[in-house]
């Protein structure tokens, strides 16, 4: 085979692996991606913490992403709401890892408002968030996200233990507030 | 008649706190600054730079034993096994501490004391004011210090919590097991009851704790100009509104989520607290 078909064959290579890649993103289906959330709802206790590294449990989160993602619509800085500091159930605080590295914080989730990390955006939302421009501490903010992503992540909690039912109750009460 | 005792003379304490007419001076440490503490005529305990803690049952390393082994201390902090008791008209049986004809203490053998008056940081706690600017650093400071820390005024960065640091951390959510851990952290009872803006601690200021049972607790603060309560829920920034965004000028009849349990109201000696 001659040096420029041997390139050609790789370009063509390339290009079918990068479209399987955009694919299995498509579908939430993100390999190496790992996850700790942190429900924000005490004021006194230490806010209990919910590891993702199951793949399909990554999987069924990155899914509530992308659709959390592509619900919403991006706002300038100056009109996303602030993060509520009230007593009780207030959002969720994600960070991310690749491959097994260091996790780094990726965003914050409340009432459907989101605070996202661009240069931490998850898979699942990257095609939603790399156009958009970033504020002064490189976040982009989306409003009407749902409130999907934050039912799927409480629930999930209450089946691995990671909260308790008198939680669950507090921060269902909070969901219904918004 | 003052009596200034040292470590060495520990001994002399013993024999003039086992009957009567003895108000004294202990400096615990001697040489290092801060911790001269004094039975004064007015029935109060002073104590130059520490705090009096009531209820513990083990006291921090390297406390020494003092008033023949009624209590110990450390860094100018008195530490009792029983709890402490201010401005008590009675005084049970134990060892009497009299100035004249005037009783101003009684430690009881389980270690308990009642006062005439109260423990007083002479030293000046610090007065806690409405100064966000201190914990919203929307950084560490911020994430690491709870509602506990901001309302003893103490930056610990360890989200303290409740009888922690004198170990007797609570073992479960509920009114009585958080108020037993801050009590053994030296904060001092005051009362179920709102006792008004303008109530005197002293030394110190004022606190509220409210428990969800089975969830969390919570801690507000009264900052001076006195009247305006402020609080931090957890990692988040401190504020002086409650949950529906009114000022807090009784947390009693603040809105308060599902923290709907009065767990009372303490003192605290502002930055000088025993938390972590």
């Amino acid at each position: 085979m001659s040096k420029s078909k041997c390139i050609s064959w790789l370009l063509v290579l390339s290009a079918a692996l990068a479209s399987v890649a955009a694919v299995a993103q498509d579908r939430g289906r993100v390999q190496g991606e790992t996850f700790v959330i942190e429900l924000d709802i005490f004021s006194g206790r230490p806010n209990p913490r919910l590891v993702l590294d199951d793949p399909a449990e990554v999987r069924a989160f990155a899914q509530k992403m992308k659709e959390s993602c592509d619900r919403a619509s991006a706002v300038r800085a100056d009109a996303a709401p602030e993060y509520p500091g009230i007593l009780g159930y207030r959002g969720l605080f994600v960070s991310r890892s690749m491959d097994g590295g260091a996790a780094a914080h990726s965003f914050s989730i409340s009432g459907g408002s989101v605070r996202m990390a661009r240069q931490q955006a998850p898979l699942a939302c990257q095609s939603r968030t790399n156009g958009l421009q970033a504020d002064a501490a490189g976040d982009v903010h989306l409003l009407g996200a749902g409130l999907g992503l934050e039912h799927h992540v409480v629930q999930l909690a209450l089946q691995k233990g990671v909260i308790d039912a008198i939680a669950y109750q507090v921060i269902l009460q909070g969901l219904t507030a918004r | 008649m003052r009596l200034t005792l040292t470590l060495g003379l520990r001994l002399l304490a013993l024999a003039m706190f086992t009957s009567t007419a003895t108000y004294a001076q202990t400096k615990v440490q001697p040489g290092s600054a801060g911790n001269q503490i004094t039975f004064t005529a007015a029935g109060d305990i002073s104590l130059d730079g520490g705090q009096c803690f009531g209820g513990v049952t083990s006291p921090p390393a390297g406390a020494v034993s003092v008033y023949g082994g009624k209590a110990t201390a450390k860094d100018g902090n008195l530490y009792f096994q029983g709890a402490i008791t201010w401005n008590s008209l009675v005084f049970p049986d134990g060892t009497f501490v009299r100035s004249g004809g005037t009783t101003l203490a009684s430690m009881t053998n389980a270690g308990a004391l009642y006062l005439k008056g109260k423990c007083l940081n002479v030293a000046g706690c610090r007065n806690t004011t409405w100064e966000p600017s201190r914990w919203n650093d929307g950084g560490a400071v911020q994430w690491n210090n709870n509602c506990y820390n901001y309302g003893n005024d103490k930056i610990t960065g360890t989200f303290a919590q409740p009888g922690r640091a004198s170990g007797n951390m609570y073992s479960s959510i509920t009114v009585a097991e958080v108020r037993d851990g801050a009590l053994s952290d030296g904060l001092t009872w005051v009362g179920w009851t709102f006792p008004g803006n303008t109530y005197d601690c002293g030394n110190g200021h004022l606190v509220f704790m409210a428990v969800a049972p089975g969830f969390d607790y919570h801690w507000w603060r009264l900052d001076q100009v006195k009247g305006v309560w402020s609080h931090k829920p957890g990692g988040t920034p401190a504020k002086n509104v409650d949950n529906s965004s009114n000022t807090i000028t009784n947390p009693l009849l603040a809105n308060r989520g599902a923290y709907t349990d009065n767990g009372g109201f303490y003192c605290t000696c502002g930055g000088m607290a025993n938390i972590n």
